[in-house]
């Protein structure tokens, strides 16, 4: 559109000039036409412009799109790390278990091992309270009752017929009443707490 | 308008509590009291921790120690955290702010603590670390109940602090003037040994009154973490009725449980030495948590000889640093009871 308009204008300049350039007598006959309607063209032109959009200005410096964000780290995720991260404070489980064990004897295992107990132990008594499924001592015979809750028996051997089933309980089992674990205050963005920060001593 | 609630503050040396009575049910619990257990992260405990740890303004993230009841922007942070994470900072915690309310060289209004330390930035008074911590435990008083369904404001129900027998006039009257900065009002001071007595009133039920004749002392020791108090409160009969007098007090002793885990640590540190395996400080801190540990052992089962000890290493390699050790009885008996609570002459004086 500023094209044509330019054009529509030096064309105006033009034929207004034949009016008063010597040597253009042939044309000035037809100079009152020609002037009228180039001038009637610009004014169109100019009424008719489209509003300015704003891609035609040039933007005020749009900042260069920024690099893909990380995954958001849910705040559940945070929180079964935040649980790993204190089994690994009290208990040096993550230690524990990234260490070589064939490298080392008996003794020393049981001496390390000694110290994961304490410590994991404190921890699972602080957020769960865990008790046996079954009270009985592991070997004597047993009922799974009748109606008895799936996900806390694991039947094996031969399985026919219905419930109450008898059998040898070979392991208690372990359940959880309660789980208490800390609140995450964290917002969304915050990246994953680290399982164990790197200990730096600042002399 | 009668009170609907009475909630017992023990504001501690080391570690502060609150039971809360429903008045209206006559049902008493331990509230458990929300505090920062690790960055980020909220957890319920039946004690607070009377720590304050202030940290370096780059060392966590702002925001890190934000509690959901409390806009306001307080230095530090309070609690479990601050304990566990001012063991390894020790210069930037701030401990045992209540033994100094007593303490006749220092202005408690001045801001002295952490006590000779160079790192922090921002120091804070005696008077000011009471106050933080009472706040602290009315946020969490009125968040818990809130969670309960209970709607209370702090002016329905009575509060008392307990302050010890050995507090003279200017630290209860500081005591008080703490509550009330932080929110609590008007409360009622009540001397420990007192409240001890009360709580074992309360659970023998009825038969207290038999167990106890008028003339009676009845000796109450306090032995915690890191103060012990010992009290006499005489029974007389006024009246027909049994009355209570706190007629003595000794000394408010810096002496407690942190004390002797540490007197176990260096004696099992010498022997270790002996061996030619060397500790470092935070291995020896280590040591007293673990000699903590098996002298609770010990004393609980009197049938073992000994309880093991194993200290970790600093290091992520767990099995080749780790150092075992075992505490046996017979150091446990010299250096605990021979050493803490030793066997005298009723008359002996200290020397």
């Amino acid at each position: 559109m500023r094209v044509v308009l330019t054009i529509a204008v030096l064309l105006l300049v033009a034929v207004s000039a034949a009016g008063v350039v010597p040597g253009a007598e042939p044309f000035r006959q037809y100079l009152p036409q020609a002037t009228l309607a180039l001038a009637i063209l610009v004014l169109i032109g100019v009424l008719a412009q489209p509003r300015q959009t704003l891609p035609a200005q040039t933007p005020a410096a749009e900042p260069a799109r920024p690099a893909p964000l990380p995954p958001q780290a849910s705040n559940a995720d945070a929180e079964i790390v935040h649980f790993l991260a204190m089994l690994q404070e009290k208990g040096r489980l993550v230690d524990f278990l990234m260490d070589d064990i064939n490298a080392y004897s008996d003794a020393q295992v049981g001496a390390a091992a000694r110290i994961v107990h304490t410590g994991c132990k404190a921890v699972l008594q602080e957020h769960f309270m865990v008790t046996p499924v079954r009270t009985e001592p592991e070997g004597s015979t047993v009922q799974v009752p009748a109606g008895y809750s799936a996900g806390e028996y694991r039947l094996v051997g031969k399985i026919a017929g219905s419930a109450p089933f008898s059998g040898v309980l070979v392991h208690r089992g372990w359940k959880t009443d309660m789980v208490k674990l800390p609140q995450s205050l964290r917002n969304a963005t915050d990246p994953l707490p680290a399982i164990a920060p790197a200990e730096v001593e600042v002399k | 308008m009668s009170a609907r609630f009475s909630l017992g503050i023990d504001l501690g040396t080391s570690n502060c509590a609150m039971a809360l009575t429903d008045l209206d049910t006559e049902q008493t619990e331990i509230v458990p009291i929300p505090q920062i257990v690790a960055p980020s992260q909220l957890g319920d405990k039946p004690t607070l921790a009377s720590a304050i740890y202030l940290p370096h303004p780059e060392e966590f993230r702002p925001g890190t120690f934000a509690l959901p009841w409390d806009d306001s922007v307080q230095p530090g942070v309070v609690g479990q955290f601050a304990r566990d994470h001012g063991a390894l900072v020790p210069d930037r915690l701030v401990t045992s702010a209540k033994s100094w309310l007593s303490n006749p060289h220092i202005d408690p209004k001045q801001r002295t603590l952490p006590w000779r330390s160079d790192s922090a930035e921002e120091k804070l008074s005696p008077f000011d670390c009471s106050c933080r911590y009472l706040r602290h435990l009315k946020g969490a008083f009125l968040q818990v109940a809130q969670a309960k369904g209970r709607q209370w404001q702090l002016g329905d129900g009575q509060i008392v602090v307990t302050v010890p027998a050995s507090f003279d006039e200017v630290a209860r009257s500081l005591t008080a003037a703490a509550a009330e900065a932080a929110g609590l009002g008007q409360v009622t001071l009540l001397e420990e040994p007192q409240a001890a007595f009360y709580a074992w009133a309360a659970r023998a039920g009825r038969q207290w009154r038999d167990a106890v004749t008028p003339g009676d002392i009845i000796l109450v020791c306090d032995v915690g973490g890191g103060t012990a108090d010992f009290s006499l409160i005489a029974v007389t009969d006024v009246a027909g009725n049994l009355e209570l007098e706190r007629i003595s007090v000794g000394e408010h002793i810096l002496l407690g449980g942190d004390n002797m885990d540490l007197a176990l640590a260096y004696t099992l540190q010498a022997r270790l030495e002996a061996e030619g395996k060397s500790l470092d400080a935070w291995q020896l801190l280590a040591l007293g948590h673990a000699a903590s540990r098996a002298k609770i052992t010990l004393f609980e089962d009197a049938s073992l000889a000994e309880a093991p000890i194993a200290v970790p290493s600093r290091g992520s390699s767990l099995f080749a640093k780790t150092i075992a050790t075992a505490l046996d009885r017979a150091t446990l008996s010299q250096v605990i009871l021979d050493g803490f609570f030793a066997q005298t002459a009723l008359d002996d004086l200290p020397r």
